[in-house]
């Protein structure tokens, strides 16, 4: 299994950088990418340290320290803060108490 | 050093809050001789972001003392000024994670730390500078400048707290907040000479604190002195319904918890993490065992065999940037934060522009790589692994906690760097990470505390204990702070 890994990983490489970008919404200036191409290679490599633990197949995962249930409060309205977003004024742009977003279709 | 009413700059808090106490107006004192300090090394040190003015704070004492007069007796951090990191909400002062991305941010609420500090008569004097967002180890990445070590310039604070630690041991403040996600608190603390304590996880609240890594990050304290830390910690600590990870434990008074431990001396059991001595450098690792030859004359000591290193590493980073990546995924430009015109442009062409302006490269690096091991085919190769793994290294630590109360290691395996020096070598600076991203992992509480100096760069050992525990760390770094002398330390600034 972990030399599959790492054939997939060297397959990526070529372009990882136009890949980071696109997937994570950003761009890396050529100054940062150069840096950022040698990095990643060092980085991942890092990463891989984990390929090589074993015995963890049958390891439940574990995403939190804390393994409580999440507490629910009841369903009844709070006091907010800011219904109208009056306080986001400076920056969002307000129309009709709603913020308004960039447009997602067309 | 001057001393004014039988005050100084490193006057601990528990010392002062009496005097204050006593005779409010001493607070005024106190203010003038911390602004005079300020005015004389800030401008070498560069720990704060934003300091709040003294007239500012002078008339919020004078309101305070008229408006809360029948409460100022039993307030526990009256009139001392607290160094806030910059991460964490202040209603009215801007906060930035020391980004672009927040360089304007007014908060319109304060965190819970910071309501509970106002509310026993603490006052925020200023913001911390740190690494962008929490991410880095040196208070480099940030945005707008670097911190410099007081004990020598030419080298860093560590972080990414590090203005915080910076300001307390250049005497700019008394007491200091810090927040911790693989380090950030001990780190820092570490490498200038100081006292920090990581909570468990979940002890203290984290509304309002600016999310790097959800399931990690934890605000905690940073004093010059062991009760400082205690009584910092009673203040912030305790259930809060507005984080959802608060822990329902009831309020605990930590120096009365420390005190009573202290009279009765308990004999403790501690391992000594043979390999998290192996990785120091060899100046910290002799500083080091002398502490814990120290803590070991009176304690039962064991060494322990800790059977990960780079993988502890490894696991850490991917968790860590993976939830960076989603949480960073609301600075968007839309509500708050950096702005650029959308107008007749789609989303996804605002949303880079703005990552893109708004986010360092340092922040952007741990974002994309966070989306990379998210992504469809490599989730389980990382992310997934990362998070077994993580249940694997709090099952070894459930059991080495089964046979002693706390185990030892130093904080940093090397000493503080220069400036520029890990900028070339990233790897490196993950790796320096490796004896405080455990406790992270593993929810557990760990301190640093301040054992010696080589060449005048102070070197720090961490303790950490199992879950809630925090009160025996506290009780074993008073024991060390007592056999070094190590407390109230304010380096000379040049």
């Amino acid at each position: 299994m972990f030399t599959l890994y790492k054939v997939m990983i060297s397959m990526l490489h070529d372009n990882i950088i136009e890949y980071l970008e696109r997937l994570a919404l950003l761009k890396f200036s050529d100054e940062e990418r150069e840096k950022l191409r040698k990095e990643v290679e060092k980085i991942i490599e890092l990463f891989n340290a984990l390929l090589k633990v074993e015995g963890l197949d049958n390891v439940e995962p574990l995403y939190h320290v804390i393994e409580l249930e999440l507490p629910l409060r009841d369903d009844e309205p709070l006091h907010h803060l800011d219904m109208e977003h009056e306080m986001l004024k400076d920056n969002a742009i307000l129309e009709n108490g709603y913020v308004k977003a960039p447009k997602t279709v067309g | 050093m001057s001393i004014v009413g039988g005050i100084s700059l490193n006057t601990p808090v528990y010392r002062l809050v009496e005097e204050f106490r006593t005779d409010p107006s001493k607070i005024f004192n106190y203010l003038d001789m911390i602004y005079k300090n300020i005015d004389r090394v800030e401008s070498k040190v560069k720990a704060f972001i934003t300091i709040v003015p003294q007239e500012t704070l002078y008339s919020y004492v004078e309101a305070l003392l008229k408006e809360q007069k029948e409460r100022i007796s039993s307030m526990r951090l009256l009139g001392v000024p607290i160094a806030v990191k910059d991460n964490i909400s202040t209603k009215g002062i801007r906060t930035t994670c020391a980004s672009r991305m927040l360089e304007s941010y007014i908060p319109p609420y304060n965190a819970t730390v910071i309501e509970r500090i106002i509310r026993e008569g603490g006052l925020i004097i200023g913001k911390t500078n740190m690494d962008e967002f929490a991410m880095g180890s040196t208070t480099e990445t940030s945005a707008f400048f670097p911190t410099r070590n007081p004990w020598d310039l030419s080298r860093v604070p560590g972080g990414s707290s590090g203005g915080s630690a910076a300001a307390l041991v250049a005497g700019e403040a008394p007491l200091a907040l810090g927040s911790d996600t693989g380090g950030s608190i001990r780190n820092p603390a570490a490498f200038c000479g100081i006292y920090g304590l990581k909570p468990t996880y979940g002890l203290v609240s984290r509304y309002g604190l600016i999310a790097y890594a959800s399931s990690m990050d934890q605000i905690g304290p940073m004093a010059r002195n062991t009760i400082d830390l205690a009584l910092m910690l009673s203040v912030i600590a305790g259930h809060d319904p507005h984080d959802s990870t608060s822990l329902p434990a009831p309020p605990k008074d930590y120096v009365m918890a420390l005190k009573e431990l202290d009279s009765k001396e308990p004999k403790l059991k501690i391992g000594i993490i043979k390999e998290l001595f192996e990785v120091a450098e060899e100046e910290v690792r002799k500083v080091a065992l002398k502490a814990v030859d120290m803590l070991c004359s009176y304690h039962e000591c064991t060494t322990i065999s800790l059977p990960y290193r780079t993988e502890v590493v490894a696991a850490y980073y991917i968790i860590a940037m993976a939830e960076a990546s989603s949480n960073l995924a609301r600075f968007d430009g839309v509500r708050y934060g950096l702005k650029v015109s959308f107008e007749n442009r789609g989303w996804r062409d605002v949303y880079t522009e703005v990552r893109t302006k708004g986010f360092g490269y340092e922040v952007k690096k741990r974002i994309a790589l966070g989306t990379y091991v998210l992504s469809v085919g490599y989730r389980d190769m990382y992310y997934i692994r990362a998070l077994k793994f993580r249940r694997i290294l709090k099952e070894t630590f459930d059991s080495i906690f089964k046979n002693v109360d706390a185990v030892i290691s130093p904080t940093m395996p090397i000493l503080p760097p220069r400036l520029g020096e890990f900028a070339k070598d990233p790897i490196k600076m993950y790796m320096a990470d490796i004896n405080t991203v455990i406790a992270n992992l593993i929810g557990a509480p760990a301190i640093s505390i301040p054992v010696g100096f080589y060449n005048n760069l102070p070197i720090a050992v961490q303790l950490m204990s199992k879950p809630l525990t925090e009160d025996i760390l506290l009780y074993l770094s008073l024991q060390l702070e007592r056999r070094t002398g190590l407390k109230d330390l304010i380096a000379e600034v040049p």
